[in-house]
């Protein structure tokens, strides 16, 4: 067991990779190449908790070569909400609210790749984890004059705040030498407490892009064969006054041969300013500035330049020539900062603040044809000393160097057994009487799993009685779980998890018990509505749309408190509380996995198809003859029957209005709505509906059916109709029972309903067309036996391959229950840790 | 029906079907074939079908649907004239038999198809309108569908289709909301309605604060128009019977007609009533009730202390002034025996309905006390278990009524309802408060120090 042997968690932020503009500059690229070189081959030993927050922009996925050795969990911290000014104030809370996580994780290694943004969880308090902090540069404090003096009062005292901070770390990770010596000189940290990890360039810069783009930007902006290519920011180390003044000091014929282009991301008065300077200078027509380009924009135009002209004042690391030497673009660089350390002899230096100097290098590179081919020589030869696999190294060899088990945490004595053991499960869900379908399927499944290990149903506490009553014991209320967890009769925890106010009394447990979710709809709007907003409380419904969708969440919950906008039941997910929860997930189908896994966690997910009863398969169902006689239906007739609780979104009035053109084509045809109408003005509805149409006659309501009659209704049908629209990303149990039982079926060409085969299960889309198709489906099905049975024989086929019955069922559950207890452990505490009261440690 | 729909036992078809490819070919084809392209070319072009050029040529027809004989013609020089004077007195010869005939016959027809012409170009004038009225209902629809999408696409555009959509849905609930608006205003305007006062007046029993004005024969005209009918008063009071059940000289203060001594009569209780009306204790003794005329503060003051088992006073002290209310107080409290109780119904004054309905139709109200207040002198008057019992809802189809929800599928429009009526529950507890409160009180058993 790889997990076994893992004794190092590293507990990472990931803001750097989430935080607006960050994400796109140098700290994003860097934090974002770092984490995937780790990632990608962790080795034994070391597991990271990747640490991110809902409120803020997803990250982009990470490589999921490793899912054993990570996880990425969102805190619930209103992070965005926060205002850079008010860094100092909300210290304090976010101080605490980290104190929680760490808690919560116990690591045994803090890492905070970025500490300077604002948002950063660097503090204090928490030293007593042993903590590393990459630093990239220290540029505020050495170029004080320029920058820090001028910079607001928050600012200034929040950064050498955060210096402070800095000090305390036990590890620092500076990205050059350079930097190295700057945090040695200005923090006064001892060289042996500071390591080493600079970057390497990106790979994308590898690709030879092709001939068309290389063309079209050539048009874009007008270039001919050569140019000088200048990557730079609008900032006052770029130097950009000077690469403009050196540039216009070439001879013309240069200038002519070879125009500037300057890649940088301008504001419009910035651009004006750039332009006027150009004309100040002469060089107007020969000045191409391209404002932000695409990644692969980017890299075709390093392909297509003479020389990369990188004069900066000062710089951490600077990548951008790393990549210039990997596209074997000559470079001219400064030489002060880090900039010599990266170059090495691989590049013309100069002084980035001497023009002239500037400008005589300039001319050298782009007069002397054999020059440039050496430096392409050196450069590629020296970017091969740099790349992301030695960063990870040095990383790895940082974690093992400073890693110590901290202090206690919680955690349920299940996750503690090594190897674990699933001898009692605990199924936290409605069960009947609860009117719901997830109360159904946990009834069978219960059955089902009762069969191989004991099983505990927790259910709302004051259902409890009525539940007792219809449910085999063991059942207990919902407030006994953490007592039995604590106690050790708990082996694991499975929720059931649906869209629906039944599920209320679950979600309180779902963190603090970590368990296995079983989410029957993909789409839980309904849930956490009804549990805030729907109860009055505003700002929780706020809270956790911000939390489950970021910024595109707090804008709905704005626009719904204020009644501008209806609530998006079915258009917004609203899952991700759920899924950060849970240790493992089991869902029903690929429409609710797709949208589980949209949120980059990486927790094992386990598609189960909804079980059939064996006694209900179209095998072991008395025959058509005996199910229509007993119903008094004639034989003679056609029977389409729709199943289940009729409610609105099932379609019945396009079923109904369909059904009387039927009606008017083949007289002999029935319908069947099997099933009690909820609300109850359905089915007033409904009656009015058929009256109106005529077809009173034709139609019958059953209303609340037992299951053996149900089980007569299916098999005394030719055709069964299921439509859906809106979803929530639920399976139909129903719908799986016909298919069991042989009957074709014709459902909506929607989300998980879309998934079922054609050949057993016609689709029917849900659009103006919606009531033809289903009248076109009808009258071939319906009067054509042979289809018929070639359907019922494939929706046998179907099932016998693809569906599970109750009795098998629960195998696959108790496999992958435990599969996702045995990858938890590597993100588990390790070592002799028992459940003590939780201790505040101050420094 | 060509086919039985009797399955027999499955076995393999005789030939296998591809049920995927037919789902297919069915939908691509339904979905291909469709009314829509011609509709749409319609809605696009415009709505009228171009009649013009028919018109034109049925004008065309008009001018010539008659064939006349045509003069014949010569252009030879000279005999030119005669050769043409022949023919036609040829023709009329030869042609006048069978030709003339025939182009009558012609002229006949001609005239017939272009009436029908003219039928049809009518018809099509009409049928052009209706299209044209279609084809701006289906506009209108269209638009009207467009902009649901876009409400669902684009929040930007909510106020604007708001405009239109909530129009549509909202006409036939704007009806029901002036129907509300317009009962609670009603309610609320002293002339809006006829309400009884539901209690029973009784006519002015203090004699200071009751001005002589307002007092006498002319109150009992008024107690007799406003009063609330007898079954409906004893039904109120008789939730009091319990109270005084099991005990000895109970005296209703202010008895009016004697309801209450009717009931307590009813229930075997031992009881008597007092009030200052001659003719209302005449009403009493007709009914063999035991009844004296005195005024009830004079009679208070005359009985022993401790003698009373208990003292109703229904709608009495809302006719006292304050200091007389606190006098009265203080005479019951005298008069009572350790656990006696003492209940005094009066009108709610803190509903808002009452005040501006009942309390101040009767001149002999005094200023209007808040039911607390009452219970408040009441407790530092020395009463324990003090208690505020309300009763007589306003009947709720005086009331706001919850707005019907809609048939309509959609989550707003129920949101806002849902709101809407939570909204009126919340007036309808502030404006309709129950009419009438009961201050229920004892006198503790021993003394307090």
């Amino acid at each position: 067991l790889i997990n076994s042997t893992i004794s190092c968690r590293i507990l990472s932020d990931i803001l750097p990779l989430q935080i607006q503009p960050t994400r796109h500059r140098g700290i994003g690229r860097y934090t974002t190449r770092a984490l995937h070189a780790l990632l990608g081959q962790a080795p034994e030993g070391q597991a990271h908790i990747l640490w991110g927050s809902g409120h803020l922009a997803q990250p982009d996925p990470f490589p999921d070569k490793a899912p054993t050795t990570w996880r990425l969990y969102y805190g619930d911290f209103p992070l965005a909400t926060y205002q850079p000014e008010q860094w100092s104030k909300q210290l304090g809370a976010y101080g605490d609210y980290w104190q929680t996580q760490i808690d919560r994780f116990s690591p045994e290694v803090l890492h905070i790749h970025s500490p300077f943004e604002w948002n950063a969880p660097l503090h204090s308090r928490h030293a007593r984890v042993p903590t590393v902090v990459t630093v990239y540069d220290l540029i505020p404090l050495r170029l004080q004059e320029h920058y820090l003096r001028h910079a607001p009062n928050w600012m200034q005292k929040g950064y050498r705040h955060v210096c402070r901070l800095v000090q305390d770390a036990d590890h620092i990770i500076a990205i050059s030498e350079c930097s190295r010596q700057d945090i040695v000189d200005l923090l006064h940290i001892e060289p042996e407490r500071i390591s080493v990890a600079p970057g390497g360039p990106s790979e994308d810069f590898s690709r030879i892009p092709d001939a068309k783009r290389q063309g079209d930007l050539r048009t874009r902006f007008g270039l001919r064969e050569g140019f000088v290519l200048s990557t730079a920011g609008f900032d006052y180390r770029k130097n950009l006054s000077r690469i403009l003044e050196s540039y216009s000091l070439l001879e013309p014929r240069l200038r002519q041969e070879f125009p500037l282009v300057i890649v940088c991301s301008l504001l419009s008065e910035q651009e004006a300013l750039l332009h006027s300077q150009a004309r100040d200078l002469g060089i107007s027509d020969h000045l191409v500035l391209t404002n932000y380009l695409s990644s692969d924009d980017l890299v075709a135009l390093y392909h297509m330049a003479t020389v990369q002209f990188f004069p900066s004042l000062y710089e951490g690391l600077g990548l951008p020539i790393l990549d210039a030497m990997l596209c074997g673009l000559p470079v001219i660089t400064s030489n002060t900062s880090s900039l010599p350390e990266v170059a090495g002899d691989a590049a013309l230096l100069v002084d980035p603040l001497d023009v002239h100097d500037m400008t005589g290098a300039l001319t050298r590179m782009l007069s002397d044809q054999e020059l440039r081919a050496s430096m392409r020589a050196k450069g590629l030869a020296r970017v091969n000393l740099f790349g992301w696999g030695k960063t990870a190294e040095v990383l790895r060899q940082v974690y093992r160097q400073v890693a110590r088990p901290t202090g206690p945490a919680y955690v349920p004595p299940f996750l503690q057994r090594q190897p674990p053991v699933l001898n009692s499960l605990a199924m936290v869900s409605p069960l009947p009487p609860q009117l719901s379908g997830v109360a159904d399927f946990s009834a069978d499944l219960l059955r089902s799993l009762r069969q191989h290990v004991a099983v505990t149903a927790f259910v709302q506490s004051d259902q409890l009685p009525a539940i007792r009553r219809h449910v085999e014991s063991p059942v207990q209320g919902i407030t006994d779980l953490p007592r039995m967890v604590r106690a050790g009769q708990i082996d694991a925890v499975l929720y059931q998890i649906g869209n629906s106010a039944m599920h209320h009394f679950a979600m309180p447990y779902l963190s603090s018990v970590p368990g296995i979710a079983e989410i029957h709809d993909g789409i839980l709007y309904g849930l956490i509505h009804s549990l805030t907003l729907g109860r009055g409380d505003v700002a929780a419904y706020r809270q956790e749309l911000s939390y489950a969708h970021d910024e595109k969440g707090r804008e709905h919950a704005e626009d719904v408190i204020a009644h501008r906008a209806s609530p998006a039941f079915y258009e917004m997910t609203v899952n991700r509380r759920v899924v950060n929860a849970a240790i493992g997930i089991i869902v029903h189908n690929g429409w609710t996995r797709d949208v589980v896994q949209a949120h980059g966690t990486n927790q094992p997910i386990q598609m189960i198809n909804h079980p059939v009863r064996a006694s209900e398969s179209a095998y072991n169902l008395p025959s058509k003859a005996v199910c229509r006689s007993k119903l008094g239906i004639s034989s003679d007739d056609l029977v389409l029957a729709t199943f289940g609780r009729l409610t609105s979104n099932k379609r019945l009035d396009v079923v109904l209005h369909t059904f009387a053109r039927l009606c008017r084509e083949v007289p002999q045809s029935r319908l069947l709505l099997v099933g009690p109408a909820e609300p109850p003005s359905m089915g007033l509805h409904l009656s009015q509906l058929i009256q109106k149409l005529g077809i009173g006659d034709r139609v019958q309501i059953t209303g609340y059916v037992a299951e053996s009659d149900f089980a007569e209704y299916m098999g005394a049908s030719d055709i069964g109709i299921n439509l859906r629209y809106p979803h929530a990303g639920e399976t139909s149990g129903t719908l799986v029972r016909l298919l069991n039982a042989g009957i074709p079926v014709i459902t909506s060409n929607l989300g998980p309903f879309a998934e079922l085969p054609d050949d057993c299960c016609w689709k029917v889309d849900v659009d103006e067309w919606e009531e033809d198709l289903l009248l076109a489906y009808l009258l071939r099905v319906g009067t054509d036996q042979a289809l018929r049975r070639q359907m019922s024989d494939n929706a046998r086929c179907y099932v016998q391959a693809e569906i599970p019955s109750w009795d098998q069922v629960a195998e696959a559950y108790l496999t992958f229950i435990y599969e996702a207890m045995l990858s938890q452990m590597a993100f588990v505490p390790r070592g002799e840790k028992q459940v003590r009261a939780r201790t505040r440690s101050v420094k | 029906m060509p086919d039985s729909y009797q399955d027999g036992p499955s076995g393999a078809p005789e030939t296998t079907i591809d049920a995927a490819a037919e789902m297919h070919r069915i939908r691509t084809s339904v979905r291909s074939h469709s009314l829509t392209a011609a509709a749409q070319a319609t809605l696009a072009t415009g709505a009228s079908i171009d009649l013009s050029e028919l018109d034109r040529r049925i004008r065309d027809v008009r001018e010539r649907w008659s064939v006349q004989e045509l003069p014949f013609e010569s252009h030879t020089p000279i005999i030119g004239p005669f050769i043409a004077a022949f023919r036609t007195a040829w023709n009329s010869i030869a042609a006048k038999w069978h030709v003339r005939r025939i182009l009558l016959q012609q002229n006949e027809f001609n005239y017939s198809v272009y009436q029908l012409l003219q039928a049809v170009l009518l018809q099509l004038q009409k049928q052009s309108e209706i299209n044209a009225a279609l084809v701006q209902e289906i506009r209108k629809n269209r638009d009207w569908m467009l902009q649901n999408e876009i409400r669902n696409e684009a929040r930007q555009d909510w106020e604007q289709v708001q405009e239109n959509w909530s129009k549509a849905k909202w006409a036939e609930q704007q009806e029901t909301w002036n129907h509300q608006l317009y009962l609670i205003l009603s309610a609320l305007h002293p002339d809006g309605g006829v309400f009884l006062e539901a209690g029973q007046p009784t006519s002015g029993e203090s004699g200071e604060d009751a001005s002589e004005a307002h007092g006498g024969a002319h109150y009992r005209d008024f107690n007799t128009a406003f009063t609330g009918s007898e079954p409906v008063i004893k039904a109120l009071y008789r939730q009091y019977v319990p109270l005084f059940e099991s005990r000895k000289s109970v005296l209703d203060a202010g008895c009016g007609q004697g309801y209450f001594l009717e009931l307590m009569r009813d229930a075997g209780a031992d009881s008597y009533g007092v009030d200052r009306d001659a003719a209302m204790v005449q009403v009493c003794q007709l009914k063999s009730l035991n009844a004296v005329q005195d005024d009830v503060l004079h009679h208070l003051a005359g009985l022993p202390a401790d003698s009373l088992g208990g003292i109703f006073a229904g709608h009495l002290i809302e006719h006292l002034a304050a200091e007389s209310f606190q006098r009265f107080l203080s005479l019951a409290y005298r008069c009572l025996c350790p656990r006696g109780v003492l209940v005094c119904e009066t009108p709610n004054t803190a509903s808002p309905f009452v005040m501006a309905n009942t309390f101040h139709r009767d001149l002999t109200h005094q200023k209007p006390v808040h039911p607390e207040t009452y219970q408040f002198l009441a407790q530092m008057q020395g009463f324990a278990d003090t208690e505020l019992r309300y009763s007589l809802p306003v009947p709720p189809h005086l009331t706001a009524q919850p707005l019907p929800t809609l048939e309509v599928d959609e989550s707003y429009v129920t949101h806002l309802l849902i709101e809407a009526n939570d909204r009126l529950d919340r007036i309808n507890h502030q404006l309709f408060g129950h009419q009438n409160v009961a201050l229920i009180a004892y006198k503790p058993s021993v003394k307090s120090p």
